[in-house]
């Protein structure tokens, strides 16, 4: 049995219960554990970030002290939270004044950075420690050609992310494994607007709408998504969109882990599908 | 041992030493070393006058040794030492200290820098003492000269070469001569036809007594030096005897494969068959058979419809790869580029839109003999009512490459007039900064401002899809305003990249590439034909990007070196060349995988290493290397070196 | 060397490079928000460097960047724009924002305020504070979605928060401190 510690971040016991449900499924299955850091606390997303620049370092950072030396690599099933963690550690590598203030603020409350696990994707881990012939075989109800468009949002791949920062290439593939038909979609990496979404959402609302009606117009059943955020976006607010722009046709928005634990022969229930706003029923009729 | 009588030359090299150096000071301090006789600082050293005050004091204080120091001995060592010889002291007896690159050119403390101005001079008095003098060798040379490539530069290098009357031997991967040129419509900024200029040069030198064209050839060793080159080329099998082809085409027209394969040449806008003419001009104008689709050569299994409708009898499967061996006294390397793959942006979609297209397929497309016939027209056959050019891809870009293509501007203004002329679309220029900076390109770009195209100051950053029709995004920076601009076709104006292959020729040849990947040259303004290896010669884009004009002034410039050569019929070797003392050489073989220039090899029967100081650079790589202390270097041997170390340490 | 505003900027990390721009518009053509900028990213760099400081950080703006870092992946010039405007963004903080616009400020210190307290963030409890702070219509608005998302068991109704809670707030109170210098 392979572990790996594991960060959910704040939206997977909240908004994204259905997330959490399908990873701890689907990595059950695939008979790999997960432990979660002791204590996590919040990245500090795009908000911290925005109003002092040192707490957005040790937001993540006290993350990684918290997290083990040598249980594992540190799994982030969230594209936020993922790219936090990692640019932290990338800014502590790159900039003397950082890495100073960070230690020496850890050191006045026992925190200590050292040996920090190596931060990693949920996607990025089943793609490379898993692979796409693991998974295959796997699958026991294959998605039998369902009409997919693979959207990987901005922070999966961008600036410190593992797959391509423009056309990403991982869940298409993951997708084509499990047995659905992946059609071509630019917005794969385009931004849905989240940190936006309340203070300013008539800027955020045209980036999802743009990205929902590329969805409609290539013929997509479902939206494939790697982040709460981008799920929530995408899926809550899609019946004010729709309104607002005048589009009709509800587009369910599903976690890829949902999909491969719907694949791998688990029940919607199990998997948290039914807790989509917009329902995955019909597009999920035909697998049955 | 007498003593010597040492002259030290500090040099202001204006404001560029003595701004940061106290040349004064320096010169003062020097003066106090015994065996230094005169110690002098002057603003130009290296000028008339500087140079006469050298002499003079060899003449009249009769000094035996001279140390100079000034900018870095790659510069001016050639020209002190002449000034030793004109005083009639041999010009090894000289030794430079570099107090320009290696102390005021890299700092600002003038403390510091005169502090190690001082000691670099000191070490050089002490080691000049240990100089020996040293004659310089001449061999004589091959009247012969290789051309590596056959495109416009590599062209214009071997007919100017032949028309002097000497034999080159033009080596070419393709099947054919030309090169890209040979894929152009229209050229800037006159805009004559590229076959119209072109095609008279490549007949040319088809039908010329002192060129000998090897065709899908390519070199795969070269051994010698300067004036004594040997050279090994690999010719692959066209399963065509090129004396009986009369380039009719009947094998082509008759292939079972017709049609079904990407055209190169068409950049794959057209479909081929296995057994093709290349294009209608080419030259050899033979037909060439493809070895990766023809069904015989890749299945074994085919119905020979080529070798039926061949009225010639030219086809022949059995024939095999050719290995030639020349000898030639220089060579000229003109392998021209690659064109950036677009692919590598994904966000202009190239690959993914069929209407966003590159700049050669335009060309092609714009070709009257291409596979549109001169129509500009999108993937459905139709004309577009709007183009989009896009500058800048792939280059001025740190994600891919940082340089300037320089080519791009001119050509992409080309294609909006070309767009105009053909179909009258809109046409919308996205630029960075315009650089049309030769004869004539100014007044061109105004012509073509005045023809009515949209130029937009703004890098277009993404190419979409919208309704059916692509869309630029792009901000509009003298408007301060981000804008989408739907258009029918895009042209990506890609950047021109090192050849695929740059870093083997690099090898095989024993030549530098830059930092950029292009092939690097003796000095970037005052020798841009050298390489660092003496008698190979550059000339066009393999240098580094450049537009036909350059090319062909690159191309004759190499040929004016090659000649210069022929014309001495002898070259002078650098004296300074490592020696092994076989005594000493234990035969491990160490310093033969060391030797960059290949000058080292095992003799078979004595089981010991030889030199060929013919081909030693004297770079010292393999003294440094050698286990058993075997290899000296003259003029850096160990006490020279060691005597320098303690003058610089005391 | 440079312009003082040019030269702070260079100063924190992410925004060495800003003297390097070439102002070819390459961020503004991968922003999804630059079209309702004033503003765009390239004409604030080249605010920066004419020193105008005080228009940069009043303009919202700054606050318009969704943190998709496009335009710092494909900028030709290396330089991580992205990083620049949480730059500005943090100085306008200081300096500015507070005073421009309610919405951007009830919301980011509600946000804030969750965080150096508990640690862990709790949506439901962000909206009814942001609401609060700001204009409590805004509850009204925000209720239809709420609704569904409780249906669906997607909202938490118990705050989360970390165990060590001193040890969170002492190390938000130190950064705070030190930025602060």
């Amino acid at each position: 049995m392979i572990a790996y510690q594991y960060y959910p971040g704040c939206s997977l016991h909240a908004s994204a219960r259905d997330y959490d449900e399908s990873v701890k499924g689907v990595l059950g299955c695939l008979e790999i554990k997960l432990e979660e850091v002791p204590d996590w606390n919040c990245c500090g997303a795009t908000i911290t970030p925005s109003l002092n620049q040192l707490q957005a370092q040790i937001l993540p950072a006290r993350n990684l002290a918290l997290a083990a030396e040598n249980k594992g690599d540190l799994i982030v099933p969230c594209n936020a939270c993922y790219m936090s963690l990692k640019k932290v550690q990338h800014n502590m590598v790159k900039y003397k004044e950082i890495r100073e203030g960070v230690i020496d603020i850890f050191s006045q409350t026992g925190l200590s950075l050292t040996g920090m696990p190596k931060v990693r994707h949920l996607l990025e881990m089943i793609m490379e420690d898993i692979g796409l012939a693991k998974v295959k075989e796997m699958v026991t109800k294959t998605l039998k050609d369902i009409k997919i468009v693979s959207y990987s949002g901005c922070q999966l791949v961008r600036p410190l992310g593992f797959d391509d920062p423009e056309d990403p290439q991982a869940l298409d593939q993951l997708m084509e494994a499990l047995g659905a038909k992946v059609l071509p979609f630019s917005q794969k990496s385009h931004c849905c607007g989240s940190s936006l979404i309340t203070t300013q959402p008539e800027l955020a609302f045209k980036m999802v709408d743009s990205i929902l009606e590329e969805a409609r117009k290539v013929g997509a059943e479902m939206v494939v998504v790697t982040c709460p955020m981008c799920q929530l976006n995408l899926d809550a607010y899609q019946g004010q969109i729709n309104n607002k722009f005048n589009r009709t046709g509800e587009l369910p928005i599903i976690y890829f882990t949902q999909l491969m634990g719907l694949a791998m022969g688990m029940s919607k229930s199990q998997l948290g599908i039914q807790r989509g706003i917009v329902s995955s029923n019909k597009a999920l009729e035909k697998i049955g | 041992m007498s003593d010597h009588k040492i002259g030290v030359y500090v040099c202001h090299c204006g404001s560029n030493i003595n701004g940061v150096v106290n040349c004064a000071k320096v010169t003062e301090e020097i003066g106090k070393l015994g065996e230094v006789v005169v110690a002098k600082d002057y603003k130009y050293m290296c000028s008339d006058p500087g140079q006469e005050m050298i002499k003079n004091d060899i003449r009249e204080k009769g000094l035996d040794r001279v140390v100079v120091a000034a900018c870095s001995p790659r510069m001016h060592e050639p020209t002190f030492r002449r000034a030793l010889e004109g005083a009639g002291l041999n010009g090894y007896l000289l030794e430079m200290a570099n107090i320009r690159e290696h102390v005021s050119w890299v700092t600002k403390d003038k403390e510091e820098a005169t502090k190690k101005a001082l000691s670099l001079v000191k070490g050089a008095v002490k080691r000049v003492k240990l100089h020996e003098p040293i004659e310089e060798r001449e061999v004589p040379v091959t009247n012969t000269t290789l051309v590596l490539g056959g495109g416009i530069s590599g062209i214009q290098a071997a007919l100017q070469v032949a028309e002097a009357g000497h034999k080159v031997y033009l080596i070419e991967q393709k099947q054919y001569i030309g090169g890209n040129m040979a894929k152009f419509d229209k050229t800037f900024p006159t805009l004559d036809c590229a076959a119209c200029i072109l095609t008279p040069k490549m007949v040319d030198v088809g039908q010329s007594p002192n060129i000998e064209l090897y065709t899908s050839s390519e070199v795969i060793k070269v051994d010698g030096y300067v004036g004594n080159f040997t050279v090994t080329v690999r010719e692959k099998p066209r399963y065509i005897n090129h004396d009986k082809c009369t380039g009719c085409g009947d094998c082509a027209s008759a292939c079972i494969m017709k049609n079904r394969i990407p055209h190169e040449f068409d950049e794959g806008l057209s479909k081929r068959s296995a057994a093709y003419i290349p294009f209608p001009q080419a030259v050899p104008l033979k037909a060439v058979i493809d070895d990766e689709n023809c069904l015989l050569l890749t299945r074994k299994k085919c119905t020979l419809a080529c070798v039926k409708a061949c009225g010639a009898k030219a086809i022949n499967f059995n024939q095999h790869e050719t290995i030639h061996e020349f000898k030639v006294g220089s060579i000229i390397l003109a392998t021209g580029f690659d064109l950036f793959d677009a692919k590598r942006s994904p966000q202009y979609g190239y690959g993914k839109y069929p209407n966003v297209i590159n700049g050669l397929q335009f060309e092609r497309m714009t070709n009257a003999s291409g596979p549109t016939s001169g129509h500009i027209t999108l993937a459905d056959g139709t004309e577009p009512k709007s183009v989009a050019v896009i500058h800048c891809v792939g280059s001025r870009d740190e994600n891919y490459n940082k340089y300037c293509s320089r080519v791009c501007c001119m050509s992409s203004v080309k294609f909006a007039h070309l767009v105009k002329d053909h179909c009258d679309a809109e046409v919308y220029e996205f630029y960075i900064d315009m650089r049309t900076f030769g004869k004539g390109y100014e007044e061109f770009y105004n012509r073509v401002q005045e023809e009515g195209v949209h130029f937009i100051r703004g890098k277009g950053a993404e190419v979409a899809q919208k309704d059916g029709r692509l869309v630029v995004k792009a901000e509009d920076t003298l408007l301060g305003q981000y804008r989408e601009i739907p258009v029918d076709m895009v042209i990506l104006n890609t950047a021109l990249e090192p050849r695929v292959d740059a870093e083997k020729v690099a090898q095989t040849l024993g030549i530098s590439r830059s930092g950029d990947g292009f092939f690097m040259e003796s000095h970037i303004k005052l020798d841009p034909v050298t390489t660092t290896t003496d008698g190979i010669y550059l000339a066009g884009c393999c240098q580094s990007p450049k537009d036909i004009p350059d090319s062909v002034a690159q191309g004759s410039a190499a040929a004016a070196q090659s000649l210069a050569i022929i014309a001495t019929g002898k070259v002078k070797i650098s004296p300074i060349s490592a020696s092994i003392d076989s005594e000493q050489c234990a035969g491990c073989q160490i310093c033969i995988g060391l030797c960059t220039y290949r000058a080292i090899k095992l003799n078979e029967e004595t089981l010991r290493a030889e030199i060929n100081e013919a081909v030693c650079k004297g770079c010292g790589t393999c003294a440094a290397g050698c286990p058993s202390g075997a290899i000296k270097v003259s003029h850096f041997n160990d006490d020279q070196l060691l005597a320098q170390i303690e003058g610089v340490l005391a | 060397m440079f312009e003082d505003f040019t030269s702070e900027i260079m100063s924190y990390p992410g925004g060495e490079k800003i003297t390097a721009c070439m102002q070819c518009g390459t961020c503004t053509g991968s922003c999804p928000t630059s079209h309702a900028m004033q503003y765009t990213p390239r004409k604030l760099i080249s605010l920066i460097r004419a020193n105008q400081k005080d228009t940069v950080l009043k303009s919202l703006d700054i606050w318009k960047c969704a943190s998709c870092y496009s335009c710092t992946t494909r900028c030709p010039r290396g330089i991580k724009f992205t990083d620049i405007m949480y730059i500005l963004k943090n100085l306008a903080w200081k300096e500015q924002t507070k005073k421009e616009n309610k919405d951007i400020t009830g919301f980011y210190s509600a946000f804030q305020g969750l965080i150096e307290k508990r640690g862990r963030m709790n949506e439901t409890e962000l909206i009814m504070k942001y609401s609060f702070q700001t204009n409590p219509a805004k509850l009204l608005e925000f209720a239809p979605l709420g609704m569904k998302m409780i249906i669906k068991g997607r909202a938490a109704f118990i705050a989360p928060k970390v165990r060590n809670q001193d040890q969170l707030q002492k190390i938000m109170k130190l950064a705070q401190e030190r930025g602060g210098e």
